[in-house]
C-alpha cells in the first residue's frame, strides 16, 4: 500500500512544482496506470514512491513507513521496485543471474537464499535457462523482463514501472505486459506509467496527471469516454477504442473494447 | 549485422588452466616473472620456454593467439637484438662484417637472451588474460584487494566499477556501431586517409556516444539506488570465487618450483 498525502515536489531551481498537492492511495494487488503528457510529473511520482526523491511538502507512506524516515530507506526501496524505460541502462551484472542478484546482494541476503530468490525471479519473468547469458545478447523484451526480475528479487509488494514498454517492439511489449498481468494475479501491485492508452486498458484504474496535478482518477473506459478530460490532457483514445465508438454510432452493440478479441466477439459471436 | 563485438583476449575453453582460480594464476604469473629475472643464461630460459609451451598446449589456446602479444613488442625486440649484437668497426673478430658494421658473437648471444626473455614474459603473462574471463579476473582482484579496506581503500567499490565497465563495453560498442552507421547515412566519411583526418572524422561519433554515456550513467545510478546499492557495506555475493585445495596445491608447488628453477639455472 502506497499512500501519497498532499504531496508537493519541486526540483531544485524550478519555479513550478513537478507535483502539486497530490493525494492518492495505491492498494496491494491492483494495477494502476499513470498517464499524462511529458513533464506532467509522472516520473517524479515514480521516484517519490520508493523514496529516491523526498516530498518538498506532504508525505509518502509505504506500508505505513514514511519514505522521509532514513531508518526505513532500504525497506521502502525493496518493497517498491522501480523499473525504468531503457532496459540497457539499468542492468548492472555481466551475466543475467548476477544482475538479478544485485538487489538482494545489497540487502545482505545470505547466499543460499540469494540462489532461491534469483531462480524464483527468473522463473516469474520466464527467463529460466538464460542464467549465464550476457545481457547484451538478450532481446529488448528479454532485457526488460530481466530488469523486472531484478526488482522482483527484492520481494517487493509493489512494482513501479516508468514507461517500461516505450522502447520495445510489439513482441517485447506483449511479453512484458503478460509478465505484469501474471505478477498482479500473484498479488503484486503494478503501477504502470505509460504514454500508451491501449496499455492503460490493462489497468483497473487510471490516474491522469496534468501539470503536476491529478486531473482524473478512476476506471479507464470512463476516462476514454470522457472527451472533455481527454482533450484537455491532450490524450488520444487508442485506435481500437475509436473504432468501437464508430461502430457503436452505427448501431453495433459493443459493450467493451479492451482488446481486439472483445470487438471481434461482439461483432461475430463464436 | 556484424558478429557480436568481441572484447578482451579471453579464449573460452574447458581446460585445467581455465579451471584454476584467477588468484592462483596471478600468483603463478608473478612467480614466473621473478623466476625469469633470476635466470642468467639461455639454458634457463629454454627450460622456461618449454614450460610456457606446455601450458599453452594444456590450455588449448591456439599458438597464433598465444603469440599475438609479441607483435606489439617487435620493435623492442629488434632494438634489443641490434643494441647487443651490432658493433661499429670493432677491433675484435666478428661473425659477419658488412663494411664497418659487424655482428659480434657474444653480443648476439646476449641479445638473444634478452629478446627471448621479453618474448617469454609477454607470452607467459598474456596466458593469464587468455585463460581467465574478465569477470573472474575482477572477482579475483576484489578478494586480493580486500585486505586494503583496512587502510580505507574502497576495494569493493573499485571492483563494482570494473564490473560495470565490463558490463557496458559491449553495449557501448554496439551503440558506437549504430552511430557510425547513422553518421555515414548523413554523409560522414570514415574512409579518408591520414591519421589526423581520420581522428577528426570520429568526432561526430564520439560526441553523441559520450552524451549518451552520461545519460546512461544517470539512469544507472537511479537504478542502482532503487535496488538499494550503498557501497560495499553488508553486501553478500551470489558467487564467491573459492580457492580449492587443488588451487592451493598448484599455487604453492608452482611458486616454489618456479623460484627454485630461477635460482638454480
Amino acid at each position: 500500500m502506497i499512500v501519497f498525502e498532499d504531496v508537493t515536489y519541486s526540483y531544485p531551481a524550478a519555479d513550478v512544482p513537478a507535483l502539486d498537492r497530490v493525494s492518492v492511495a495505491l492498494a496491494h494487488g491492483s494495477w494502476t496506470a499513470v498517464v499524462g503528457a511529458n513533464g506532467s510529473g509522472k516520473s517524479t511520482l515514480a521516484r517519490l514512491a520508493n523514496g529516491l526523491l523526498l516530498p518538498s511538502a506532504g508525505r509518502v507512506l509505504v506500508d505505513g513507513m514514511d519514505t522521509a524516515d532514513e531508518g526505513h530507506a532500504w525497506e521502502v526501496r525493496s518493497s517498491v521496485g522501480l523499473v525504468l524505460q531503457n532496459p540497457d541502462n539499468q542492468i548492472v551484472g555481466t551475466v543475467v543471474e548476477e544482475d538479478v542478484a544485485f538487489g538482494p546482494e545489497n540487502l545482505g541476503v545470505p547466499r543460499e537464499e540469494l540462489r532461491l530468490r534469483v531462480d524464483g525471479a527468473l522463473a516469474a519473468v520466464g527467463l529460466t535457462g538464460l542464467e549465464r547469458r550476457e545481457p547484451h545478447l538478450l532481446s529488448e523484451g528479454q532485457k526488460q523482463r530481466l530488469a523486472i526480475a531484478g526488482a522482483l528479487a527484492m520481494k517487493p509488494g509493489c512494482l513501479v514501472l516508468d514507461e517500461p514498454t516505450a522502447m520495445l517492439d510489439v513482441e517485447g511489449r506483449g511479453e512484458v505486459l503478460a509478465v505484469l498481468a501474471e505478477l498482479r494475479s500473484a498479488g503484486t501491485a503494478i503501477i504502470d506509467i505509460t504514454h500508451d492508452l491501449a496499455e492503460a486498458l490493462c489497468a483497473q484504474r487510471v490516474i491522469a496527471l496534468d501539470h503536476g496535478r491529478v486531473a482524473y482518477d478512476g476506471p479507464v473506459p470512463e476516462l476514454l469516454a470522457n472527451e472533455g478530460v481527454m482533450c484537455s490532457l491532450g490524450l488520444e483514445p487508442p485506435p481500437l477504442f475509436r473504432l468501437a465508438a464508430a461502430l457503436r454510432a452505427r448501431g453495433f452493440a459493443i459493450a467493451e473494447a479492451r482488446s481486439a478479441e472483445d470487438v471481434v466477439e461482439a461483432l461475430w459471436p463464436s | 549485422m556484424r558478429a557480436p563485438v568481441a572484447f578482451g583476449q579471453y579464449v573460452p575453453a574447458d581446460s585445467p588452466v581455465h579451471a584454476l582460480d584467477a588468484r592462483t594464476k596471478m600468483g603463478l604469473v608473478a612467480a614466473f616473472t621473478v623466476s625469469l629475472f633470476l635466470m642468467h643464461d639461455l639454458a634457463g630460459l629454454a627450460v622456461a620456454g618449454v614450460l610456457v609451451a606446455l601450458v599453452v598446449r594444456v590450455s588449448q589456446v591456439p599458438w597464433r593467439i598465444a603469440l599475438r602479444g609479441t607483435k606489439a613488442v617487435t620493435v623492442i625486440l629488434v632494438i634489443t637484438l641490434a643494441a647487443h649484437a651490432l658493433r661499429w668497426n670493432p677491433a675484435t673478430v666478428s661473425l659477419v662484417r658488412l663494411g664497418p658494421l659487424a655482428v659480434d658473437g657474444p653480443g648476439l648471444v646476449t641479445g638473444i637472451f634478452f629478446a627471448f626473455r621479453i618474448v617469454l614474459l609477454v607470452v607467459g603473462t598474456s596466458l593469464l588474460t587468455l585463460t581467465t574471463s574478465p569477470v573472474a579476473l575482477t572477482d579475483g582482484l576484489e578478494t586480493l584487494m580486500r585486505p586494503l579496506e583496512r587502510l580505507r581503500f574502497p576495494a569493493s567499490e573499485v571492483a563494482m566499477m570494473l564490473t560495470i565497465a565490463l558490463r557496458f563495453i559491449p553495449t557501448t560498442a554496439q551503440e558506437a556501431e549504430k552511430i557510425l552507421v547513422a553518421q555515414t547515412a548523413r554523409g560522414a566519411r570514415f574512409d579518408e586517409s591520414g591519421p589526423i583526418r581520420r581522428a577528426k572524422a570520429f568526432g561526430p561519433v564520439l560526441v553523441p556516444l559520450f552524451v549518451n554515456l552520461f545519460r546512461r550513467a544517470d539512469d544507472l545510478a537511479t537504478a542502482m539506488e532503487a535496488r538499494c546499492y550503498r557501497g560495499g557495506i553488508g553486501r553478500t555475493r551470489l558467487h564467491e570465487s573459492v580457492m580449492r585445495s587443488s588451487d592451493w596445491a598448484v599455487l604453492c608447488l608452482g611458486t616454489f618450483g618456479l623460484i627454485a628453477l630461477g635460482l638454480v639455472l
